[in-house]
């Protein structure tokens, strides 16, 4: 246990000072031979600046996490330095460093083309897949609910076939349009919480989701690649208004039918260790992604695990 | 080239260096440990944040100094070659 806190204005005023003095080091230049080791010395400085501790300042300042903390109980009593002030004032008690997540990943991480290069030879192992009741009615099965932060898109890729492009550029300016949206995204999540829950296959109201037993319910915190398919398609019947001549995009929607799913494996950096799920109100990010098998009966907002 | 030009060119440099040394040392990059501590936030990433910066500053600093040595030692250079008899100037 750790603990973490921060000045909200003095944090403001560090933000200011850095852009300041990136905006000092972008103009410091000269192609001097005598002045090469120095000239890489504030590439470096820029690149610490820019890359690292510009992010996470504003990472910082803009996110919600922090107003969801339990603040913590009197510990701190030999309060005499200027950490402990602040602690005694603004902590947060904490398992992990929940800031670890925010801003660029860890220099070790692999690019978006060496993901998908060791997703293909096998050299990565995807975490275990969630349990399928096989179609059993009252059998168990479970979902994978991820609560990654503040995921880092390593990069994507656009798996819409030509034809599919070529109808999505005409759709534009027609009254009758098909959108497909098909892409590949890999993401980095660092101190992600992944929860297990298993359930019972049975026929479930829609508002309240399916039978879970909550008591069964496992968690471990991971890092790693989560790597998405996100296939949607927009049918759309747009009625033209205006004069000839005038904007083509511009009309009336008379119909419109939307559909989107999302299948995804992720790829943890070391096997996670799964606990009972800690009950005791703690902050917690929003889920994300929650994942089962194909055979068991899919939830608004689930996908599918597996590629 | 001639001494008179390649004296010239030294002193320029060094006034160059000496530029970009003081460039460095003024720049606001150096003070931003003094706002990155633990009055203003602390932690592990604050830790390693403000490492960082100490890492940087004494990194900017090295190389501030380091130029102005290498302004001065080419003015030296440059006030030898002014010293040389006019004779071994032409063949320098």
């Amino acid at each position: 246990m750790t603990v973490m806190a921060f000045d909200r204005a003095r944090l403001e005023i560090l933000r200011t000072a850095l852009d300041a003095a990136l905006e000092d080091l972008h103009l410091i230049r000269s192609d001097d031979v005598h002045a090469a080791e120095a000239m890489r010395c504030v590439r470096s400085a820029s690149r610490t600046l820019g890359d690292t501790c510009i992010p996470r300042v504003h990472d910082i300042l803009t996110s919600t996490a922090m107003t969801w903390y339990k603040r913590a109980g009197a510990a701190c009593d030999n309060a005499t330095e200027a950490a402990l002030v602040t602690a005694r004032e603004r902590r947060w008690e904490m398992v992990n460093d929940p800031l670890s997540g925010l801003g660029p990943p860890s220099p070790a991480c692999r690019t978006f083309d060496e993901v998908l290069h060791q997703m293909r030879s096998g050299t990565l192992t995807a975490m275990s897949a969630p349990i399928d009741a096989n179609g059993r009615a009252l059998a168990h099965y479970t979902s994978l609910t991820f609560e990654p932060g503040t995921p880092f898109v390593l990069g994507q890729i656009d798996l819409r076939s030509n034809l599919d492009k070529l109808v999505d550029f005409f759709s534009d300016a027609l009254p009758v349009g098909m959108r497909k949206h098909h892409t590949l995204t890999v993401y980095y999540l660092t101190n992600a919480r992944v929860v297990s829950n298993v359930h019972t296959l049975t026929a479930y109201d829609r508002d309240e989701g399916p039978e879970t037993d909550w008591d069964r319910g496992t968690e471990a915190t991971v890092s790693g690649y989560m790597v998405i398919e996100d296939d949607s398609s927009v049918a759309e019947i747009v009625l033209p208004i205006g004069p000839e001549g005038s904007d083509p995009t511009a009309g009336q929607r008379l119909f419109s039918q939307e559909s989107s799913g999302y299948s995804g494996v992720f790829y943890p950096d070391e096997p996670p260790v799964f606990e009972a799920v800690n009950r005791e109100p703690s902050f917690g990010n929003p889920d994300v992604w929650t994942f089962t098998t194909s055979a068991s009966p899919m939830v608004t907002g689930w996908g599918t695990w597996g590629l | 080239m001639s001494t008179t030009v390649q004296i010239q060119q030294l002193r320029n440099s060094a006034r160059l260096l000496r530029s970009l040394s003081r460039s460095i040392g003024t720049s606001r990059a150096l003070s931003l440990h003094a706002l990155a501590g633990p009055d203003t936030w602390i932690g592990p990433t604050a830790q390693s944040c403000y490492d960082q910066l100490l890492a940087m500053r004494r990194q900017l600093t090295t190389n501030q100094v380091s130029l102005a040595d290498t302004a001065g030692r080419l003015d030296r250079r440059a006030d030898e070659l002014e010293q040389l008899p006019p004779v071994l100037k032409m063949v320098s």
